[in-house]
């Protein structure tokens, strides 16, 4: 399984790091085990991930999917990043 | 005693894990097995380690790494047990569920789907005012317009909304073997989903997506994967119904 790294700075970074987070912290099998770390932070994640969201969607460059004619676009499939608009913000 | 950071839950018979593979605090990841089953785990200090981005991708890493020599049920971060016969007991006591969730799991991959639409916002509050509305109209009165017409926006945002996360899901439900749904997470973030998706169909799973994003509709597609099946790793009671958080709608083919 390759994790591309895609040249598209921070912002892509900050949202796979989120995403990861979200399903170690907040997914996978409760086992009951004789000492559970707890994680405080947990709802913070993914109310962190909800502002990186809306940060990303009020950065410059947001776009719609229905691209311009002749712009080009890129699809994250089967890549570890989102999918992002040809401009590199997310 | 050792103390045991568990990872996940794997077949006894599998590939071995790259011997540079380094788990929480730099130790070694190894399988205690029983039976069929095993434990991924690394040795632990008796008080685990801090809840920080660095020890969770590091426990992210190990279950990725994990699942390319077979299925593998991943465990919430966070979990130690306190000697082998502690593992070995857990691994007997789950033992049914565990082998039927790897066999489920067995050759599928998680895929996240995030859908930001931009008709979620609701237009700014004067907006809601009817133009006919007399301008003589009292504070009162132009109040409960004014509410009306937010119930009557959201009320159609929520139906439109509903009405593109039928049909995305009526374009992916055939592609995939179950699903996680969020709806209206946020404003802005329509869908919040996890595939199960078999590794023989991802390519088509991820054309579909992209199909989804050629039709435009408003909507902007966050793909991201494979992961491995942290949505769907949990064992269903034979013959129980999953039970959900009010928000999430899992489909079990």
């Amino acid at each position: 399984m390759m994790r591309a790294d895609l040249d598209h700075g921070v912002a892509s970074r900050h949202i796979t790091l989120l995403e990861t987070l979200d399903r170690v912290l907040n997914r996978g099998v409760v086992v009951a085990g004789d000492l559970t770390i707890s994680v405080a932070d947990v709802d913070l994640i993914f109310v962190g991930l909800r502002l990186l969201l809306s940060s990303v969607e009020t950065a410059r460059g947001f776009h719609l999917t229905q691209e311009a004619p002749g712009g080009t676009r890129e699809s994250a499939t089967k890549n570890r990043q989102p999918a992002v608009s040809p401009s590199g913000m997310i | 005693m050792q103390s045991h950071y568990i990872y996940g839950v794997v077949e006894s018979q599998r590939h071995p894990l790259a011997p540079d593979i380094r788990g929480l605090g730099g130790m070694p990841v190894y399988l205690i097995p029983w039976r069929t089953l095993a434990a991924l785990v690394s040795d632990a200090p008796t008080e685990g380690y801090p809840a920080d981005p660095a020890h969770a991708t590091c426990h992210a890493a190990v279950v990725e790494a994990a699942m390319e020599g077979g299925p593998i049920l991943p465990v919430r971060f966070g979990t130690l047990l306190g000697g082998t016969r502690r593992v070995i007991s857990m691994l007997e006591e789950h033992s049914t569920a565990f082998e039927e969730s790897l066999q489920r799991l067995r050759g599928r991959v998680e895929m996240g789907l995030k859908v930001l639409w931009e008709a979620g916002v609701a237009p700014p509050v004067e907006d809601h005012l009817p133009s006919d509305l007399d301008p003589s109209a009292g504070p009162g009165r132009r109040y409960l317009f004014q509410r009306l017409g937010e119930e009557q926006t959201s009320e159609a945002i929520r139906v439109r909304g509903e009405g593109l996360i039928q049909s995305i899901q009526t374009a992916l439900d055939p592609l995939t073997e179950a699903s996680t749904l969020r709806r209206f997470a946020t404003p802005r973030l329509l869908l919040d989903a996890a595939y199960l998706v078999s590794r023989e169909r991802l390519d088509m799973f991820c054309q579909g997506v992209e199909r989804l994003e050629e039709r435009g509709s408003g909507l902007r597609y966050l793909l991201s994967g494979p992961w491995p099946p942290y949505s769907f790793a949990h064992p269903l009671p034979s013959g129980a119904a999953m039970t959900l958080s009010d928000t999430q709608t899992p489909r079990w083919s």
